[in-house]
């Protein structure tokens, strides 16, 4: 009898213990940013981006790493994979397609945004018409690396220009700070 | 009997809870990102040093490592006090490559016991996550009680 009373404090002691977890999970905001996705934009892009490797020889345990990397169910882990790609790292030129292609779908905007900005710095194909997408896209961090990625050519400057009208202020900044640069 | 191992079972589940609570709220790495991508946008951060058992604290030491590759770079201010004079009360640093793992350079301000601010900022507008390595110490160099509490996120 005594534990039967004593079980329904230990279920309250324990739900405070999830309870509380949870609250600072979202505190920080950064759940919300993993809670899907409204719309997309990059979902049905087929990746072409065979890299030229300037010559430099390919290492297959940071390619093996890199691949475990992107497919890990952390998206910390997938993120770092992609920053790593955007600089030059000697990665096998194949894989890297492969790597992208799975960034490029990722439910997590902060791995798809970094994605795009990878995309445009390994100079793939297409980028331009990538980037041209990831501008319509609901999430503000795949819109912002867009733009943080658009070329100073004529459509990349078109792409800043249409960029000043977002709905986001941070997307408009950035837009107006590039093209000012562009304009000294 | 039956009574008795669902007793266990639930005392065992809650104190492994509470352990990984514990590791939680005085973990010595801090995550977050810039909500807003504003240039603008500061996250704050309180960092209580305290003695754990493991001895007085002296100062703390912190750095930040950029986990998004893009033109805006992640930076901290770490700050206590205004008696600035024998010790610095303010130290600052930035993660200038942010394609790789490393954190930026270690930002160390020695004003013992208490709380610490802790400023996040970026230099433009853009997507930022970062990483925050905070540890406060003895005058020894021995790791004591550190806790983090976020203030603001934008």
């Amino acid at each position: 009898m005594r534990i039967l009373r004593k079980i329904p404090t230990l279920f309250t002691i324990s739900s405070f213990v999830f309870i509380v977890p949870l609250g600072s999970v979202t505190a920080d905001g950064t759940d919300n940013k993993n809670a899907g996705t409204a719309f997309n934009s990059l979902e049905s892009i087929q990746i072409n981006c065979i890299i030229n490797d300037d010559g430099m020889e390919s290492n297959l345990e940071l390619t093996a790493k890199m691949i475990n990397m992107i497919n890990s169910s952390k998206p910390e882990e997938r993120l770092s994979a992609l920053s790593q790609l955007a600089g030059k790292i000697p990665i096998e030129p194949s894989s890297v397609q492969k790597i992208l292609q799975i960034a490029i779908q990722d439910t997590d905007p902060n791995v798809r945004a970094q994605a795009v900005y990878a995309l445009a710095q390994q100079k793939c194909a297409d980028v331009p018409l990538i980037l041209e997408q990831a501008l319509q896209d609901s999430e503000l961090s795949v819109r912002l690396m867009a733009v943080d990625s658009f070329g100073t050519d004529k459509f990349g400057i078109s792409l800043l220009e249409q960029a000043l009208n977002d709905e986001e202020q941070s997307v408009r900044e950035l837009a107006a700070m590039k093209l000012e640069a562009l304009s000294k | 009997m039956k009574f008795s191992r669902l007793k266990n079972t639930v005392i065992t589940a809650i104190s492994g809870l509470m352990i990984c609570q514990t590791f939680a709220v005085f973990a010595d790495n801090q995550s977050g990102s810039f909500t807003t991508g504003l240039a603008a946008g500061v996250d704050f951060y309180q960092v209580t040093c305290f003695d754990d058992g493991s001895g007085l604290p002296s100062y703390v030491e912190a750095q930040v490592k950029d986990m998004t590759a893009n033109t805006s770079k992640v930076g901290i201010l770490l700050y206590k006090g205004t008696a600035c004079t024998t010790k610095q009360c303010a130290q600052a640093s930035i993660d200038t490559t942010d394609n790789n793992t490393t954190y930026s350079p270690l930002t160390k301000v020695s004003q013992g016991a208490g709380v610490y601010n802790l400023f996040v900022l970026h230099t433009a507008a853009g997507t930022d996550s970062y990483d925050i390595l905070v540890h406060c110490k003895t005058a020894s160099d021995g790791h004591t009680g550190t806790s983090v509490s976020s203030k603001q996120q934008q």
